[in-house]
């Protein structure tokens, strides 16, 4: 069995120190690297630390959730609008009529007889009142 | 071109065919060296302030090392030498045995040694650097270099017995 020992060790290594990369090679490698150091190669990116991705998902949680919200607006009851009934309005002609018939006491017979022939609101009815018209 | 781009450039030029000699002979592959080249340079370039490291050379023959075996780790087929590579210039003829036995056995028994010890074993015997100066490159005094070398080819050596001896067991078993 051989048994190595250290001077052999020595030389064998004293072998190896001979070798030498060839000029081609030698050429390559500076080429290779001063692309890199100029910048015309592109350099392995960095890995994203712990906050990119924690920004990133808290702004795509945000834009998911206001997507959401813009989808389906929260929903109002309708409003309902009670329209009150008809009654005689004074237009400027039918005061113009009114004035040219007789001026102030007439409007007042007018006004009277407005009021005379207003309909009473629906509201203000009484149940008989409402069984007599019918 | 900035300051560190300048910086990276001229340091190219100074030790970039050095570094890549010692990465074709750690590597055994002028390919593989030239992509921890570029590894190498990338690593420099991302470091922030690279104007203050004191000794760059130094500093990046460390990162050279730890990638060669790194890789060497993961690609344990890589080691032979194929034949007909006129590249690497070997005065022996009996290269294959040379290279697929020996030196890659050491180099895989390498991996084994801590980082320093084996920056130092790499720089003493497979730079064939002198101790003094390997002193100066660690930041260590030239006797605490010659016995970490010394260690590092203790438990090389040991590494390889150990191998050859569970190999003719395995044989004799056979």
């Amino acid at each position: 069995m051989n048994k190595y020992t250290e001077q052999q060790i020595e030389e064998k290594l004293k072998t190896l120190s001979s070798i030498e990369p060839s000029n081609d090679s030698l050429r390559r490698m500076d080429q290779n690297i001063r692309s890199i150091i100029s910048g015309v190669t592109k350099k392995p990116t960095a890995t994203r630390s712990f906050l990119y991705y924690a920004l990133a998902s808290a702004a795509m949680l945000i834009i998911g959730i206001s997507l959401l919200y813009d989808s389906a607006p929260p929903r109002t009851p309708p409003t309902i609008v009670r329209q009150a009934p008809t009654e005689p309005t004074l237009t400027l002609a039918k005061l113009n009529t009114v004035f040219n018939h007789g001026g102030q006491k007439a409007l007042d017979e007018y006004f009277e007889k407005v009021e005379s022939n207003r309909q009473p609101r629906a509201e203000t009815l009484t149940l008989q009142e409402i069984l007599k018209e019918l | 071109m900035n300051t560190k781009q300048r910086l990276l450039l001229k340091f190219l030029e100074a030790s970039g065919p050095g570094l890549h000699g010692m990465l074709t002979r750690l590597t055994l592959d002028e390919t593989v060296a030239e992509e921890l080249m570029q590894n190498l340079f990338i690593r420099l370039f991302e470091i922030k302030h690279l104007e203050k490291i004191e000794n760059l050379h130094a500093y990046a023959c460390r990162i050279a090392i730890n990638l060669a075996f790194d890789r060497r780790r993961q690609h344990r087929s890589f080691s032979e030498i194929p034949d007909s590579r006129p590249d690497l210039r070997i005065p022996r003829v009996d290269r294959r045995l040379i290279q697929a036995e020996e030196i890659a056995k050491i180099l895989d028994a390498a991996q084994q040694l801590s980082g320093l010890t084996r920056e130092c074993f790499v720089l003493r015997y497979i730079e064939q650097m002198e101790y003094a100066e390997i002193a100066k490159r660690t930041q260590k005094n030239p006797q605490q270099v010659r016995a970490l070398c010394s260690k590092g080819t203790q438990r090389i050596r040991q590494i390889l017995n150990e191998q050859n001896a569970s190999f003719y067991k395995e044989a004799i078993n056979e």
